[in-house]
């Protein structure tokens, strides 16, 4: 039989009443609150008694002293005069029990505990709530500039995209939230203590929306992870997982570390600046070391291995060419090409699939090297394909230390021959380029060509790449 | 709300400061309200610690010994002039309800 439980720490830091009763509670059933961590709480089994608990607060206590505090330890002192024992403090909040029930109770004004309370909410609470609001702001900021804007194309284009800008807008709502119920609550009960009465009972609110957004995460999370997994991308399957997992290390060594300081007397204010130090360093290291690891090793990618390859002129080509292109090189000129290299790749998100094909190409055996490129994006709606070729058309200046080289745009042009609904060519100033934008229902792609096609080679093109379902209402 | 300024004062501010027209530490001050006002007024140690400490920032008490956990205070100047203020106030509700009520109605 264990002895000893944890429970996850939901309370908020304001809500002395459910920590009371369910402190209570818990030593009915025979478990005693042994350490009140900012995480969890951990009880020891005891024989089931009837133990009243009170909750005070000291708002100079902080998660970085070393010990008790000499404010703490008065407090302590006063307490014990009254009855009281100490069983464990959780940021400035300072828990007591006693089982005598003529105990006199810990407040006995509760204007007082009140005002107590909020000094200790603008200590650590407030600022704590609205840093996190502001990481967040400034994380999701270009998910919140599409939404604000409404646009659609910018918030569904990646499901990294959708998925972190779903979870900071989920993260801003609570914190908002979080920060409104604790006003509502102090005014509720401002009027409560002015009319002669107590403070308020803190509502469940809280607690459902904290719960709601870990299973918002966990739906995300599991609809990121088979998403990837479904598209074939195993290595930024292992890129999440590997990241969550330092993450977590990241954090268990933090916290760690600030443990040590304590045991080893460490002022509060060292404490506070040699964590906040090691945090910066650790998550640095994190974030350096990830983006080494993408980049320069081949830990997370989904690219074809080395052995289907070979080298010729000091690079690498296919030994067997894939063969789930739509239209390649030798289809498009008919040219025979002695080397040629594949790539394909699946971008987008759930509601707006895109896939890329490159083919690069030897003519003959070299030197002249080249290239076909495209990308389809597949629309499920006449909004989604508004809002990308808004994203798309509009004119993209190129600059350079705030200086415009070009601007490249698309200009309309004639679709007949392209067998689609619009076409737009690749201008860059006004140099035609020979990369074309083909749009249908349901449907866009680029193209991008060595050279401006021929006539057969539009309506090749377009046989290949636009849908099924316009070639047959278009033949 | 919370008598910031101590412009009037509760029940456990008055007798805290009261009792600390003599010095003693925060044990002493509970019992001695309790004493005093025969357990009608129940001073909780939360609450006389968040009050010494507000009254020792508005200067109306000091600090005169640390005794390992122990401390003693003692009113200042400015404490016996706020306690003096909530007296005369006092009086002065007192006058009142004698010249509305009379003297007769205390039952």
């Amino acid at each position: 039989m264990k002895n000893v439980k944890y429970q996850w720490n939901t309370f908020q830091l304001y809500d002395y009443q459910r920590v009371e009763k369910h402190l209570s509670a818990m030593a009915a059933q025979g478990w005693r609150l042994e350490k009140a961590g900012s995480t969890s709480w951990k009880y020891r089994r005891a024989e089931p008694a009837k133990v009243r608990y009170a909750v005070t607060y000291s708002a100079t206590a902080s998660q970085f002293d070393p010990g008790p505090t000499e404010e703490q330890q008065s407090l302590a002192e006063l307490c014990a005069a009254a009855g009281w024992e100490k069983v464990s403090d959780c940021l400035q909040m300072q828990i007591f029990s006693t089982e005598d029930p003529a105990a006199v109770p810990l407040e006995t004004d509760e204007a007082l505990r009140l005002e107590n309370i909020h000094r200790c909410m603008r200590r650590s609470f407030i600022p704590a709530n609205i840093i996190i609001l502001l990481l967040m702001l400034f994380i999701g900021r270009d998910f919140f500039q599409s939404l604000v804007t409404w646009d659609l194309y910018g918030m569904l284009k990646s499901n990294a995209v959708l998925i972190a800008g779903t979870l900071c807008l989920a993260v801003v709502l609570l914190q908002l939230y979080t920060l409104a119920a604790y006003f509502l609550w102090r005014r509720r009960s401002r009027r409560s203590v002015e009319d002669g009465g107590p403070c308020l009972p803190v509502g469940r609110g809280c607690r459902w929306a904290n719960a709601a957004l870990w299973v918002l995460l966990s739906l995300m999370v599991a609809v990121f992870l088979l998403s990837e997994l479904s598209r074939g991308h195993r290595g930024a399957v292992l890129y999440f997982m590997v990241y969550v997992a330092l993450l977590t290390l990241v954090n268990v060594l933090i916290r760690a570390f600030s443990a040590l300081l304590r045991k080893r007397g460490v002022s509060k204010t060292s404490n506070m600046g040699w964590t906040v130090a090691a945090a910066i360093l650790l998550a640095f290291s994190l974030a350096y070391g990830l983006v080494w690891a993408r980049y320069e090793t081949g830990w997370f990618s989904d690219e074809v291995p080395t052995e289907d390859t070979y080298e010729y002129r000091g690079e690498l080509w296919d030994l067997s060419p894939r063969q789930d292109f739509p239209l390649t090189l030798a289809e498009l000129t008919g040219e025979t090409y002695g080397h040629v290299r594949r790539e394909a790749e699946d971008l987008g998100s759930v509601f707006i699939p895109r896939r890329n094909w490159r083919e690069t190409a030897l003519l003959g055996d070299g030197p002249k090297v080249c290239e076909l490129g495209y990308s389809i994006w597949e629309l499920s709606s006449p909004a989604l394909r508004r809002s990308l070729l808004d994203d798309l058309l509009e004119d993209d200046p190129v600059k350079f230390h705030g200086m415009t080289f070009f601007t490249l745009r698309y200009v309309p042009g004639n679709p007949v021959p392209w067998g689609a609904e619009a076409v737009y060519r690749r201008y860059h100033d006004d140099d035609p380029y020979d990369s074309w934008l083909l749009v249908w229902p349901g449907r866009v792609a680029a193209v991008s060509l060595d050279d401006a096609p021929t006539e057969e080679q539009k309506a090749l093109i377009s046989a290949r790449l636009a849908p099924e379902n316009w070639k047959e209402e278009t033949r | 709300m919370a008598r910031e300024k101590f412009q009037t004062l509760t029940e456990p501010m008055f007798y805290i400061l009261l009792t600390l027209r003599e010095e003693c530490c925060g044990t002493d001050v509970m019992a001695r309200v309790s004493a005093l006002t025969h357990g009608r007024v129940d001073l909780g140690p939360g609450t006389l610690y968040n009050l010494l400490d507000s009254f020792q920032q508005a200067e109306m008490i000091r600090e005169t010994a640390v005794e390992g956990r122990k401390r003693s205070y003692l009113i200042t100047d400015k404490g016996r002039e706020t306690l003096r203020a909530e007296y005369r106030r006092l009086l002065a509700l007192t006058e009142d309800y004698k010249t509305c009520v009379g003297e007769e109605d205390l039952s």
